[in-house]
């Protein structure tokens, strides 16, 4: 009998020991599986962080070139990369080439790009003026509206501007307030200098918009046809990209603006600033039309301006503005002080930029990628 | 009567330790079972994760035109060229129907099919979950009904995959297995 249990008790120890090897195994098994998938992705995490660094470089300097492999440690782990010309599916391209590598873990990423730098920035089909309104319109004081075309400092570069005022309705001048722009004959601009008379060449009153006047600033860039679907500026405003900004309450802004700042209100954002650093869209809106952008007294503004409304004008705009509403709270006066507006297509396609649709990353509205395999 | 004491008391004991050692056994066993089940729907899993991330990272890679042709909760078709030869290919993702897995006990595990250009479908992927969300570029889902619309679909640059595997059989009427969620950013989207 005790021959017997001494004979189970050594079989039950032996059944035990393989299965707890088996069982080791598995778990080793498992351990080493995770270790290799870890590695794997912590190798393509090197390689793309190594392709943002070196675009982030192109960004800034679109002739450099590393065509000897160069190692850096990124990560905790290895890289090689080159950037070399090449010709690739008949272009002239850009070639950025890395192997990332983490404990022998490998990726390799393969990156081309386009040999200039482009930016995703545009002009509104149908912004015609650096004033576009719908309703009546009157300036007054001594504000300047110049539709022909400046830098983004400011500069005039002649005769590739715009009309001074578009609206759908008329224009009245008041005042010392001065209106200049571009006409084209046979396609040749010919620049008027901002003035008090002589500027209906550069005005055009009851205008048609086509498909309708818009009454959303996603229509104001193109609507649905151009990428921007219901409330897509206010969804890019509020997830903060670019250091866009979104809110009810215009006293929380923080200047200077940048991106797009969207300022959903149904009242009045008042005696405001709009100093600006580079270039963006200011939204002023509500549902109703019925949000204003009143008295803006301080600060240089370049970009893109659209607001349901908008009363007196009393400092520097470079780029354009945009009224939404057909009924303005205070009638028609945008300018009543020495306020200026001044149309810039750089401006306004350094607006654009933050609102157009990217791929991802600030640096892709510089370096255009082409193909991208890994 | 000391001979017989000496007997039962070594029945009883002998009894104990071998119900012990076969209850230590069944444990082992059931616990062996379970981590082999579970190293296993791991090493599908992984196995799998590699197939999909290498495939759905180079979506629209070299492509001109439509890139995402279909795109649904469990289904997604792309081109891209997959081996970089400079022909467009195609890439189908889509489960089967859980009763075509009659032969296991797991009731919810379904194939998921990879189809590359005109290909056979094949599938050696067993999943019990497959989910793909969508994303624009500014991280907005995108729902499934208006992604039917091919200019919508144009707006998709982040896939979201989750899947799910189990093993074919129980331990204890439990089912082992492993999941695994991934935001693939495609590059050329």
């Amino acid at each position: 009998m005790s021959k017997m249990i001494l004979i189970l008790v050594v079989g039950a120890f032996i059944t035990y020991g393989i299965v707890n090897i088996t069982s080791n195994d598995n778990v080793t098994n498992a351990t080493e599986n995770a270790a290799d998938n870890y590695s794997l992705t912590k190798a393509r995490n090197i390689a793309n962080s190594t392709a943002e660094m070196i675009l982030a470089n192109l960004g800034d300097n679109i002739n450099w070139r590393v065509t000897s492999p160069v190692t850096v440690n990124v990560l905790g782990g290895e890289t090689i990369y080159k950037v070399e010309d090449a010709f690739f599916n008949g272009d002239s391209l850009i070639k950025i080439s890395i192997l990332g590598n983490y404990f022998n873990n490998l990726k390799t990423v393969t990156i081309y790009t386009l040999r200039n730098l482009k930016s995703p920035g545009f002009l509104p089909v149908n912004m015609y003026a650096p004033v576009t309104t719908n309703n009546n319109i009157l300036t007054a004081g001594t504000i300047t509206v110049d539709g022909r075309d400046h830098t983004m400092a400011g500069a005039l570069i002649p005769n590739k501007g715009t009309w001074g005022i578009w609206t759908t309705k008329t224009f009245t001048q008041k005042g010392a307030s001065s209106i200049g722009g571009t006409f084209y004959t046979a396609g040749v601009g010919t620049d008027i200098a901002p003035t008090k008379v002589g500027y209906m060449p550069v005005v055009a009153q009851n205008q048609t918009y086509p498909g309708g006047f818009p009454t959303t600033p996603e229509e104001v860039l193109g609507g649905i046809s151009n990428g921007f679907d219901k409330d897509r500026l206010k969804i890019i405003a509020q997830r903060g990209i670019y250091g866009s900004q979104y809110v009810t309450d215009p006293t929380n802004l923080k200047y200077p603006l940048k991106g797009i700042t969207y300022v959903e209100i149904t009242d009045s954002m008042m005696d405001c600033s709009v100093e600006a650093t580079g270039a963006g869209i200011l939204i002023v809106h509500n549902k109703s039309l019925t949000a204003s952008i009143k008295n803006i007294n301080a600060g240089t503004f370049r970009g893109l301006i659209i607001a349901d409304d908008i009363v007196h004008i009393q400092t520097t705009i470079i780029g354009a503005i945009f009224s939404l509403t057909p009924s303005p709270s205070e009638g028609n006066a945008i300018g009543l002080g020495n306020g200026s507006v001044l149309y810039s297509n750089e401006a306004i396609k350094e607006a654009t930029e933050f609102a157009a649709t990217h791929n991802f990353g600030w640096r892709k509205k510089r370096v255009a990628i082409k193909y991208w395999f890994e | 009567m000391q001979y017989w004491l000496d007997i039962v008391g070594s029945f009883l004991i002998g009894g104990l330790i071998l119900l012990i050692l076969v209850n230590l056994n069944l444990s082992m066993s059931n616990s062996a079972a379970e981590n082999l089940n579970t190293n296993l729907s791991q090493g599908n899993l992984t196995t799998t994760t590699y197939v999909i991330e290498h495939d759905i990272y180079k979506i629209g890679y070299r492509v001109t035109g439509e890139k995402i042709v279909i795109a649904d909760s469990a289904e997604l078709k792309f081109y891209t060229d997959i081996d970089n030869n400079g022909t467009k290919d195609s890439i189908h993702y889509y489960l089967g129907d859980p009763s075509q897995m009659f032969f296991t006990f797991n009731p919810n595990d379904r194939l998921l099919y990879r189809v590359m250009n005109n290909e056979k479908p094949t599938s050696s992927i067993i999943v019990v979950d497959f989910n793909l969300s969508y994303y624009d570029s500014t991280g907005a889902i995108i729902d499934y009904t208006s992604l039917k619309n091919a200019s919508v679909r144009g707006k998709v640059k982040t896939v979201t995959v989750s899947m799910g595997v189990e093993s074919a059989d129980p331990v204890e009427g439990e089912y082992q297995g492993a999941e695994w969620k991934k935001n693939i950013i495609a590059k050329n989207l």
